[in-house]
């Protein structure tokens, strides 16, 4: 892929779940490598659908969704893992594996790209104590609270030093503290040359951090 | 323990458990079934191969003399000697003759009109003209018979082969019933962890990974029910070597012989194999369609 071509590219896009209503309408933007943006807009806006749209869980029903340069339409079953494997995400609902400990939840990307061994231990460990999670390495997700939860989560997403980062309120469930530890974490992904989408309700933390921000709004696009 | 880790746990499935035990038994089945048409083979096989290859030649003697009759009786084999086919000809001469019907007839057979026999013995896969043995027999004894074995045996061996084969299909379609179980167990564990199975294709996990846990778990589950499955035949198996008698028994080796033995001791591999195999397709094919 071309380093000056954008990263993520809709293209008058629209989405709707079967049989449903239209969730996202005619939306156009670009993401060039290395950005951040916060996107934002109010509860059913459509910011998971878009999230979902970029992270290959789901297609348009209409216009073009380009991803690393692959248009998300003609990709076959056997291409999306591969892409996938670029994209770390932080779903709204953690989506963590309750049978695992909070450690081997962390490690899965890599497992999943074929690392095996102590060095992935010493790896997800020395991740999971910048997150504060040095003394719940062996906990099962379910035994940890929902911040704890979440930073289990966030440390999955980004284990593998993604080149897209996707989180869908990463800070929902944190205290402010926490949260502005997780957006110094996502910072530093970013000036590794991680591009970063934030999706977030959290109005105080876009103004501090002060990144462009994509807005939906009745399934649309408003400019900021 | 990292390393050994399973993503998807698949050994705490309930609806998994029940399968080592079904494959315990569609193992059993096949492998009395396979088994038994081999044995029921080699039996007749056994039984048959002393008739096969001779033929017996009845010479009646109403009205005739001993001396008349031993001498058309030697006449008749010298004539059969000249046969084109034929190896050897034995005559059993009365005393013979009266010794094989005396459980019968009783040890005084003095006066009956015993007939004469000759035991015929014939080249292998020898074209032998039975119309024109009986033609020329008939000149030298009128009313002679030549039974012919070859036919009968024939018939048997026929039939053996047709059982022989049913039993290897019964194998076969025990096998495919095993194979569906498994699709079915398969398809039910995807549908019990499709949360996991989403969580791993989202982080970037091919179909393939997915597969290779279910492929390893239903290995597992098949080596050791198509091993229990497998020692419970040959348990049966050796139990009815050791009890079973009369002409059934092959006359080398015993009922079960070493190279079946050695054949059903891949069951076991067959059946994990099989296991292994089944659900891969199954997820793959599942997950194909999932789109």
């Amino acid at each position: 892929m071309n380093s000056s071509q954008p990263i993520v590219r809709f293209d008058r896009v629209a989405m709707r779940y079967e049989g449903g209503p239209d969730v996202l309408q005619d939306v156009s933007f670009a993401l060039p490598q290395g950005s951040f943006h916060f996107l934002t807009g109010e509860s059913g806006a459509g910011k998971t659908s878009l999230l979902r749209l970029i992270y290959l869980a789901g297609k348009p029903s209409s216009g073009r969704v380009e991803v690393f340069g692959h248009d998300v339409q003609t990709l076959t079953r056997a291409d999306v893992p591969n892409i996938r494997r670029h994209v770390g995400v932080v779903f709204q609902d953690f989506r963590l594996l309750d049978h695992l400990s909070a450690l081997e939840n962390v490690a899965l990307p890599l497992r999943v790209g074929g690392a095996r061994g102590q060095k992935v231990r010493q790896h997800v460990a020395e991740l999971m104590r910048w997150v504060g999670l040095a003394e719940h390495m062996d906990a099962r997700p379910s035994t940890l609270s929902g911040g704890e939860q979440q930073r289990v989560a966030i440390a999955r997403a980004v284990i593998n030093r993604p080149s897209l980062l996707l989180a869908d309120e990463p800070t929902g469930n944190v205290d402010d503290r926490m949260g502005m530890r997780l957006l110094y974490l996502f910072e530093e992904l970013n000036r590794m040359g991680t591009t970063v989408v934030i999706a977030t309700h959290n109005d105080s933390l876009v103004r501090r951090f002060n990144y462009p921000q994509i807005t939906l709004a009745g399934g649309g696009l408003n400019a900021a | 323990m990292f390393d050994r880790h399973q993503e998807i746990p698949l050994a705490h499935d309930r609806a998994g458990r029940l399968l080592p035990w079904i494959i315990a038994l569609m193992i059993f089945l096949a492998v009395l079934a396979t088994a038994g048409a081999m044995i029921l083979l080699r039996s007749v096989g056994n039984l048959t191969g002393g008739l096969s290859g001779t033929m017996t030649v009845h010479l009646p003697t109403g009205g005739m003399s001993d001396a008349e009759a031993d001498k058309r009786s030697a006449r008749a084999a010298n004539v059969l000697r000249r046969t084109p086919g034929v190896t050897r000809v034995r005559v059993l001469g009365r005393d013979r003759v009266a010794k094989l019907v005396a459980p019968w007839l009783g040890e005084d057979t003095r006066g009956l009109p015993l007939p004469r026999l000759l035991d015929v013995s014939l080249e292998r896969g020898a074209s032998i003209n039975l119309g024109e043995i009986r033609r020329q027999v008939r000149t030298i004894v009128p009313g002679a018979a030549v039974v012919d074995h070859q036919r009968f045996v024939q018939g048997i061996f026929d039939l053996s082969q047709w059982v022989f084969l049913c039993g290897l299909l019964v194998a076969f379609v025990v096998l495919v019933a095993c194979a569906l179980t498994i699709i079915f167990a398969t398809r039910t564990s995807l549908r019990i962890h499709h949360n996991v199975t989403e969580v791993l294709n989202l982080i970037g996990a091919q179909d393939s990974y997915v597969a290779k846990q279910f492929e390893r778990h239903t290995f597992r589950q098949g080596l050791i029910g198509g091993a229990a499955g497998t020692l419970a035949a040959a348990v049966l198996l050796a139990a009815l070597s050791a009890f079973a008698g009369g002409p059934m028994i092959a006359v080398d080796g015993g009922l079960v012989p070493v190279w079946l033995w050695v054949l059903i001791a891949t069951f076991p591999f067959l059946s994990a194999f099989l296991a292994r195999f089944t659900a891969r397709f199954t997820v793959l094919r599942t997950l194909a369609r999932m789109g």
